[in-house]
């Protein structure tokens, strides 16, 4: 053992000493899923390289990452024939962000990994290791110490809308009163509470849900912190006969009040909207007939009696 | 804005009349509503209700359908005076308060829309809501131009258009902003009415970059689907639909060009980008139809990269399993069916990829049963089960796991007699809730009830000599958690009367409802409701709703908020003029 504490610390020594430039990796434990979006965050990673007292103080160099599994496997490096060069500020710092730290066009998966990432932008959820060091921007040669950091890349699942079921129909009386909301929580599950917004919109005459959704204010815009219920009292009249059609969905945000965006690329971090419907059967029908959620409209046991609307 | 819409009103009516002079058919309807809200709080500081209506909205609803010989002009002019848009790409517009006139033009909120058609060719002119296919487009609208051709069993389809202009973002008010989008979608197949469709559709769309001038928060996209349908459809009711798509989808178009062994180009249809990301997804269903016996089968898997702007909130990475049925029993004695069935169960496991911490699996069951014993007793039963579950303690993430069952009885009890009829319905559900999360190490589940029960009576008298129909209902509501229980009762009456030989039907309400929040004083609540539809001619009809909210907090809002209220009024109003 003190062997090899000796060999490590005399190697340690000697890249110290062969080093021209310090280098300092600050890494997100949790960064975001999309590889690809990296580029356009400064939330993801900083890399700061300052001068060492040495008279070889490089103008430029190129930046090798390794990107590995917890337990080592290769997951990218970065081929240095493609890295870009990158200038040092002469006598100061100069700080690197993902896009030039993780270029995606000089960075080389394996197989597998690369496979994924075409299909979804990800990688697949777990433990990674990032290994940074600068390089010569001609021979191999090794400029800077070896940072190594490690993160947890996991995509988010938006909550999945419970109830009211997709289509529903709400009897108008008792939908008046209270209308239950109920969604799946976010996962993974966040170790902060997350705020959720539920937000209902009224479909009107000659919209559809997405439309309405898309165009209306809503009826009830409603933070709900920590917990994946919501009592809403409408306080909406139903008076008139005919079917009141709602869209509603859930938005996520953290506890700083940042949309979660989850896997939808709108951004906006909605939940897959639902439909209900607040109404009462047609009183015509004699009772044969019975609420479809798949068509949002009556079926009919008499094949005679026909939808009254 | 006002000589979008007069300039708009002159075309249809200079269109109207001329159309008018010609041997021409007219049908459809012209309108125009009007909505106006009113909230009065008290106090005014701090907010406790804010308004959730614009206060004051115009709708103009022109849609008329001219027939000349073959020749069909339908016009969907359907269009209103006050951006409200909440969410979406037009998101905060409403906030705004003002847009120009592409934006108006495209605005979803906005219809204006021609198709002309003869025989089995259409020319669509403006907005269109356009739906190919499960997996490629249906939910958004495009205004643009296109066509919809099907000579003898040919298809052959498409569109072209800006599904939103550009909006620059703002922080004050706040409006995330969006780059304009194009879109353009075509769709080519054989398809014989009854027995088989098979259809090959592309849907391509693409963000333009420098159509704002304020940096977005969200990035310039780009996407192209491309699905195969087959459809066929077999002799008594069975059939198997079947759609395969692939996608490729740019999340960032300025994310530079695809690293080695990224994803490639497929021109001229989409260019790749590092971000671009190709994927699969297919639906498939079988079964059978009939008039009283349904079966039906469905699949759904939509990869994790699977992205079609077609669809914008279509949540991908999951797989979806449903088994439906519907069908009729018991034939009364003039053979008409008792019973009548709707269930499904369904399952499905979202992360398929593996790429979001733990695989979610969902149970999904359903079930609605009515009975019509006799004239008198009916009876229906509905019953609804989710469950959820992250399955496992895998990633340090709390594993979650929830259980919803939902128990619907509501049976009614009709009696008459020589003067009326009464009819007695009564209702109960009861909603049991019950989530359990275990956050690491896993050993101290933390289990969470929330049940809820609701009763509710309704009595409606109806008057063989009398025209008025009064109808009362009673309803108790009752939620309880471990942290606060929720209590509501309601009792709520309505009463409606035709009057001036039933061109004027008007129908009233008054419904008041008790609350009670945990150990908190009471709150208070009485809405009154009033709905008029007066039938000026045969072909004129005006109609009118208004109603009023008043609500008194108790003392659950907490100093300085103790008994605050508010007051909400609604008015809609408006007429129609129908051609036919």
């Amino acid at each position: 053992m003190k062997k090899i504490t000796i060999t490590a610390l005399s190697l340690f020594v000697i890249q110290f000493l062969q080093a021209q430039v310090n280098i300092n990796l600050s890494m997100n434990p949790r960064p975001v899923a999309n590889i690809s979006d990296w580029a356009g965050r400064r939330d993801v990673l900083t890399l700061i390289a300052s001068p060492l007292p040495v008279a070889n103080y490089p103008n430029n160099v190129k930046i090798n990452t390794t990107i590995k599994t917890a337990d080592g496997a290769n997951v990218a490096v970065t081929d240095m024939q493609r890295a870009p060069v990158k200038a040092l500020v002469r006598g100061g710092t100069t700080i690197f962000y993902a896009a030039d730290v993780v270029n995606m066009q000089a960075m080389v998966f394996t197989a597998s990994f690369q496979d994924k990432l075409n299909r979804t932008g990800k990688l697949p959820a777990g433990n990674y290791q990032i290994i940074v060091r600068l390089d010569s921007t001609n021979l191999p040669v090794e400029l800077s110490n070896t940072q190594t950091k490690v993160f947890f890349l996991s995509a988010t699942q938006l909550p999945v809308l419970i109830m009211p079921v997709n289509g529903d129909l709400l009897p108008a009386a008792q939908a008046q009163t209270a209308i239950t909301f109920r969604w799946s929580s976010l996962v993974p599950r966040p170790t902060e509470p997350v705020h959720y917004r539920v937000q209902v919109f009224e479909v009107l005459a000659n919209q559809t849900a997405m439309q309405a959704l898309r165009s209306n204010q809503p009826l009830l815009n409603q933070e709900v912190v920590g917990t994946t219920q919501y009592i809403w009292r409408p306080q909406l009249s139903f008076v008139n006969d005919s079917i009141n059609k709602f869209v509603w969905t859930v938005q996520s945000f953290d506890n700083k009040n940042a949309i979660i965006t989850g896997e939808v690329p709108n951004g906006e971090g909605r939940s897959e909207p639902k439909t209900f419907n607040v109404g009462n059967p047609p009183s015509t029908a004699k009772g044969h007939q019975t609420w479809s959620r798949e068509c949002e409209c009556w079926v009919y046991s008499d094949p005679k009696l026909r939808p009254l609307k | 804005m006002k000589k979008y819409f007069i300039t708009i009103l002159i075309l249809t009516s200079i269109s109207l009349s001329a159309q008018a002079q010609s041997p021409v058919s007219i049908s459809g309807t012209l309108g125009i509503s009007y909505e106006g809200y009113g909230l009065t709080v008290n106090p005014n500081t701090p907010v406790f209700y804010p308004p959730r209506r614009p206060w004051n909205q115009v709708r103009f609803n022109i849609a008329p359908k001219i027939t000349i010989g073959g020749l069909s002009l339908p016009f969907n002019f359907n269009f209103a005076a006050i951006p409200t848009n909440f969410s979406g790409g037009s998101g905060g517009l409403g906030a705004l308060g003002s847009q120009n006139f592409g934006q108006f033009i495209t605005n979803p909120m906005n219809n204006f829309s021609l198709n002309p058609k003869y025989k089995w060719a259409e020319l669509q002119l403006g907005t269109q809501y356009l739906n190919y296919s499960e997996l490629s487009t249906g939910d958004i609208g495009v205004f643009g131009v296109g066509f919809d051709l099907k000579p003898k069993g040919w298809i052959l389809k498409f569109f072209t258009g800006t599904s939103q202009q550009g909006i620059n973002a703002s922080t004050s008010p706040l409006v995330p902003g969006a780059y304009k989008r194009s879109n353009w979608m075509a769709q080519f197949g054989r398809e014989k009415e009854g027995r088989y469709k098979m259809a090959f559709t592309v849907v391509k769309g693409r963000d333009k970059f420098n159509s704002v001038t304020t940096p977005l928060t969200v990035n310039p996209q780009e996407g192209v689907v491309f699905s195969l349908i087959n459809n066929a459809y077999f002799n008594k009711g069975w059939y198997l639909e079947l759609e395969g798509a692939h996608s490729i989808f740019t999340t960032n178009t300025n994310s530079g060009p695809p690293g080695v062994g990224g994803a490639s180009s497929l021109k001229p249809f989409i260019t790749a980008y590092s971000s671009t990301k190709k994927d699969y997804a297919v639906t498939t269903a079988i079964g059978k139809k009939s008039t009283n016996f349904d079966i039906g089968f469905k699949m759904k898997y939509l990869g994790a990269g699977f992205i079609t702007m077609g669809y914008p909130y279509q949540q991908p990475d999951r797989l979806d399993l449903t088994l439906n049925t519907r069908f009729n029993a018991w034939k009364d004695k003039n053979k008409n069916y008792k019973m009548n069935v709707i269930a499904s169960i369904g399952n499905r496991v979202n992360n398929m990829s593996n790429t979001a911490g733990n695989r979610a699996n969902q149970f999904l069951g359903n079930l609605n049963w009515f009975t019509q014993f006799n004239d008198r007793w009916s009876l229906n039963v509905s019953y609804n089960n989710f469950g959820f579950n992250t399955n496992g303690i895998s990633g340090g993430f709390a594993s979650i796991k929830n259980v919803s069952n939902d128990l619907g009885l509501n049976p009614t009890y009709t009696w008459s007699n020589d003067k009326m009829n009464h009819m007695l319905s009564m209702s109960y559900n009861y909603s049991k809730y019950k989530e359990t999360v275990t956050p690491p190490p896993y050993t101290t589940p933390v289990t969470t009830n929330n049940n809820t029960h609701t009763a509710l009576l309704t009595y409606v008298p109806t008057y063989f000599t009398k025209k008025i129909t009064p109808d009362f209902s009673m309803l108790y509501f009752y939620n309880q958690t471990p942290v606060i229980n929720v209590q509501l009762f309601t009792l709520s009456c309505g009463l409606g009367v035709p009057m001036a030989k039933d061109k004027i039907n008007m129908r009233g309400q008054l419904q008041y409802t008790l609350g009670k929040t945990g150990s908190f004083s009471s709150n208070n609540n009485l809405i009154a409701s009033l709905n008029i539809d007066y039938a000026i001619t045969k072909k004129l009809k005006w109609s009118m709703f208004m109603t009023t909210n008043y609500f008194k907090y108790g003392n659950e809002l907490g100093v300085p908020l103790v008994g605050a209220n508010y007051l909400e009024s609604t008015l809609r109003t408006g007429i129609t003029y129908q051609f036919k």
